[in-house]
């Protein structure tokens, strides 16, 4: 108990030095915030009500084809196993789960960040980029990095673009990712099969997913990853589609996007 | 407005209890969040959204249970997520078996000489470095033990682990503490 007490004083004293209580007031930006989203949400409401009603009517559509003609679903399958997205077949995972501890590795020098002349010139393959983002984003950084392709596919290439709210990598707020390969995407994120929808993207199928894991018991026990639940509720969204032979993924995370927002980044990429 | 009432009050609309709620718990958020980011900008970020968040959320808000627990898991996870997007993180192993508590007796003399508050600085820097070297899950398990004062068992609440889970870490991070402050102790 002893040893409890110490720790307690020396922790708090760090945490007084490092952020001192005098000096944290959140109210006057979270008032600023919180006002405007009622509002947000009204319009947001009114614009999706027509769209919802005709997108779930081509849902269940397409829905149907695939579950009763083989060709068609012949077709999806291969479609998706073109696309960015890694879908896991929940049921599989309820039995034998193996919880593992993993230790990330620092990056003390990242590389610097590539202009979109070394990017055309290393990438060896066409590619568009957004000329659109939600309001307040900016560009932040490019990579590519190399893996071996899958059965082939593509060049082992993969462009990584990530744009946020400031340049300082300020990840804990908001993020949007853009992958970009001309074969399978490398590392797709794993998301929950059953929340897998078709949508079309420039005049291409595609897949939209919104929702996350969550390790806290909050989310659907129905579908789950090991000691993971998917929420719907989580602010993530993802967007995948292939265009003149070239795998698009663009991932969302606290930007409270939805397909409508992806799409409309993804519209802008028309490379004029 | 206590905090049973402030809850009510903001399912009923009142924003002005949203303002209660973060007088009342900001300063240990953004601290803990802090502690486990090392960054204190997006340790009131994390603070800011978990705050929106629960406001948004409060609906399914059981008024059965506390605010604060609600609000500092969302401010750990989240901080947690943002280290490990931070690809600051650094590789552990276990090396020395120092005991813990003497790193806290020297913190333990209260005192007002000048000289004695420098060295005091001074330890607290060294303590404060060897926290941020640990890994950010064993940061959180030390700063919801000793920070926020949860037993073993709320913290493996928290973190949805193992209560025996949280035991290892928290030796894990004592044994780190004692290795990276070795030259102190002695």
């Amino acid at each position: 108990m002893k040893e409890n007490n110490h720790a307690h004083w020396a922790i708090l004293e760090i945490a007084e030095h490092e952020a001192a209580g005098s000096t944290i007031d959140l109210w006057p930006r979270i008032e600023t915030r919180v006002t405007s989203i009622p509002a947000e949400k009204t319009k947001k409401i009114t614009k999706w009500k027509g769209r919802f009603a005709f997108g779930f009517a081509s849902l269940f559509l397409l829905i149907g084809l695939i579950a009763c003609v083989p060709q068609a679903r012949a077709f999806a399958e291969d479609i998706i196993q073109r696309m960015g997205i890694a879908f896991v077949d929940t049921n599989r995972f309820d039995q034998h789960t193996q919880v593992m501890e993993v230790e990330a590795t620092t990056i003390s020098n990242p590389p610097a960040s590539l202009s979109i002349d070394e990017v055309r010139k290393q990438i060896g393959f066409s590619l568009l980029l957004p000329t659109w983002l939600p309001d307040g984003l900016i560009y932040v950084d490019r990579s590519i990095s190399g893996y071996d392709p899958r059965n082939g596919q593509g060049s082992g290439k993969q462009l990584t673009v990530e744009y946020g709210r400031t340049a300082n990598f300020d990840y804990a707020s908001s993020i949007l990712f853009l992958a970009v390969n001309d074969g399978p995407i490398g590392a797709p994120p794993l998301l929950a099969e059953s929340r897998e929808q078709a949508v079309t993207v420039n005049g291409q199928p595609g897949i939209y997913v919104h929702g996350g894991w969550r390790d806290d018991g909050k989310g659907d026990p129905k579908t789950k990853l090991g000691i993971l639940q998917w929420d719907d509720q989580e602010d993530s969204a993802y967007l995948t589609w292939t265009q003149a032979g070239v795998t698009y993924l663009l991932e969302a995370h606290n930007l409270s996007l939805q397909l409508e927002g992806l799409q409309q980044v993804a519209m802008s990429m028309t490379g004029k | 407005m206590d905090e049973i009432e402030a809850i009510a009050q903001l399912k009923a609309g009142n924003l002005a209890a949203l303002r209660t709620l973060i007088e009342m718990y900001q300063v240990q958020a953004v601290q803990a969040a802090v502690l486990i980011t090392q960054d204190r900008a997006a340790a009131e970020d994390i603070v800011q959204n978990a705050f929106l968040r629960s406001y948004q959320r409060i609906e399914q808000f059981d008024t059965a249970r506390p605010y604060r627990p609600w609000l500092l898991r969302m401010v750990v996870n989240d901080a947690l997520k943002a280290v490990a997007r931070q690809k600051r993180l650094i590789s552990l192993d276990t090396q020395a078996d120092v005991p813990y508590h003497k790193l806290a007796e020297r913190l333990d003399t209260t005192t007002t000489e000048p000289e004695d508050v420098v060295q005091r600085n001074e330890l607290r820097d060294e303590i404060k470095e060897a926290i941020d070297k640990l890994s950010p899950r064993q940061r959180a398990v030390i700063i919801m033990r000793y920070y926020l004062g949860l037993s073993e068992r709320e913290i493996s609440n928290e973190l949805n682990c193992a209560p025996g889970t949280v035991k290892w870490h928290l030796n894990i991070a004592r044994e780190r503490l004692q290795t990276l402050l070795f030259p102190v102790v002695e």
